[in-house]
């Protein structure tokens, strides 16, 4: 029979335990107070809408007939120049999210390449997320706010209103598990 | 483990986390589609886990059985928050349906390690979100107890799964020019007061296609008396929906065994279901008319079907189908017949 025994040592008791467990209990207390944000599958849907916009007009994608743009306007019930506008506001937000996503990625990628079994370095445990990290998903959040405003206001908010209605369809939001993956 | 108990705990709280996952069908009715399938999630989250996106574009003919892979596509990133597939193709000019499924994973490969020697029991280290604690094969603590070097890694997958599912017709739509309803007999595991019809479409193929029930009118209820209690029924079922497929399966009615390779769809289900619906029928049989001994509830459905998928463009097929409900009842028995479209099946009550 099998046992999981060294990983699990030792995990409960001591004045040490006490204090990493209160450091645990402070993210909890700090999620009373500050919840996530309720408006985050939308923005996520944007995001993702945004970037699909943004990469068919490429010229790629253009000439290889990967989109199809009657189609597109007609699945999103869009005449010709609320789309005009929608291309023109994804097209600056795929461009503004690039700079936050470098930074973002630059983050993920050394911690993966050094911790992850083929890296370099053995861990302590398994390592925190940068604060930067945060401050990161906080920058492109309010950026996403900032772009769906202005097309609010390009768009006026009826159309607005339709045009989210219309994209939920489109998305999913499965929730991951916040704790161990195991 | 203490790190990891507090650092999750913080994890948990800093804010919980989520896949987003988008697709988009397109096409033009002259044969080409595209499909286009994306991912992301929050940073925080990436850090910890590793985006894939796949996607399959098929295509099935009007009466046709069969999908015909159009396209695929597949991606992953262990570096980054967001992740894209694109796939196109053309089927020419004939009529069917474009079928997108597109299935999106938020995985981490992490390792748990089997320790050597493994003589009277074997022990383990896990390795979570594939970040290394012990950095195979420099296993190097605990040297008293175990072997240096002697660390196994074992790959252990964790995901988090979504997929979308989106149709498209290209061409006009067929629909059945039949349908042919088969009594299949009683609910008796759940509701044995539940009559079951099974249905076989004619005119076509029509596997994967979606049908729907209207009804038109109101109902008719001519079993209910002011000794009963309650209500009349006045009012029409949800409507019901069901998928097209093959069906095969044991009935307790003529044909006792029926098999259709194709266009089947069931049960349609007909008779009373819950504590309400038995408490009906009791009343029903109790306070029967003892003029005539019968009394009937009965429905006009409508039958309709989808050009793709489980909403939008389609038409009726079928109208004015009749369904009833007839109760008999003298003082000494009491039986229950339920009919569709002229099929009847039939018990005895209770």
């Amino acid at each position: 029979m099998h046992k999981r025994v060294l990983g699990r040592r030792n995990w409960i008791g001591g004045p040490r335990t006490a204090l990493l467990v209160i450091f645990g209990l402070l993210g909890w207390v700090a999620l009373l107070g500050a919840a996530e944000p309720t408006d985050r599958p939308k923005l996520f849907a944007y995001d993702l809408f945004f970037r699909h916009v943004g990469e068919s007009q490429s010229a790629v994608a253009q000439t290889a007939l990967t989109f199809n743009r009657a189609d597109f306007q007609n699945t999103y019930d869009l005449s010709d120049a609320v789309f005009a506008e929608l291309v023109r506001t994804a097209t600056a937000y795929t461009a503004a999210v690039a700079t936050i996503d470098a930074k973002a990625a630059a983050i993920v990628t050394s911690a993966k390449a050094r911790y992850r079994v083929s890296g370099t370095a053995k861990g302590p445990s398994v390592p925190a997320a940068p604060p930067e990290l945060q401050d990161l998903q906080q920058q492109k959040e309010d950026l996403i706010r900032t772009t769906l405003s202005s097309l609010t206001g390009s768009l006026g908010s009826a159309q607005f209103a339709y045009l989210t209605y219309l994209l939920m369809q489109h998305v999913s939001v499965q929730p991951a598990p916040a704790g161990t993956p195991q | 483990m203490k790190f990891i108990l507090a650092i999750l705990m913080f994890a948990g709280a800093a804010g919980a986390q989520h896949l987003y996952v988008y697709s988009d069908l397109q096409t033009d009715g002259a044969g080409n589609a595209t499909a286009t399938a994306s991912s992301t999630t929050d940073y925080n989250t990436s850090y910890y886990y590793d985006l894939l996106a796949n996607e399959w574009l098929w295509f099935r003919p009007d009466n046709s059985s069969s999908d015909n892979l159009v396209c695929s596509q597949g991606a992953a990133t262990g570096y980054y928050n967001y992740v894209s597939v694109l796939c196109s193709g053309n089927v020419g000019s004939t009529s069917g349906t474009f079928t997108l499924e597109s299935y999106h994973d938020l995985d981490t490969v992490y390792y748990y390690y089997q320790l050597q020697p493994c003589t009277w029991e074997c022990s383990y280290y896990d390795d979570y979100y594939g970040y290394s604690f012990i950095y195979n094969p420099n296993y190097t603590d605990n040297t008293y107890i175990y072997a240096y070097d002697q660390a196994t890694p074992i790959a252990q997958v964790t995901a988090i799964n979504a997929s979308l599912y989106k149709q498209a017709h290209q061409g006009s739509c067929v629909y059945p020019t039949s349908e042919t309803t088969y009594g299949w007999g009683w609910d008796y595991a759940y509701w044995p007061y539940l009559g079951q019809f099974l249905q076989v479409l004619s005119g076509g193929t029509f596997n994967g296609r979606y049908v729907q029930e209207a009804f038109s009118g109101s109902p008719s209820d001519t079993c209910w008396r002011p000794q009963n209690g309650g209500t009349p029924i006045t009012s029409n079922p949800s409507p019901g929906q069901w998928y097209v497929s093959s069906i095969v399966g044991a009935g307790t009615y003529s044909p006792y065994y029926l098999f259709s390779y194709s266009n089947g769809w069931g049960y349609d289900n007909l008779g009373f279901v819950g504590s309400n619906g038995s408490t009906r029928l009791y009343n029903y049989v109790t306070n029967m008319r003892p003029s005539n001994g019968m009394c009937s509830i009965t429905y006009t459905q409508n039958m309709y079907m989808f050009c793709s998928g489980f909403s939008g463009a389609g038409q009726y097929y079928t109208t004015y189908n009749p369904l009833a409900i007839y109760i008999a009842a003298t003082p000494s028995a009491a039986s229950l017949t339920v009919s569709r479209s002229g099929t009847q099946i039939q018990r005895n009550y209770p």
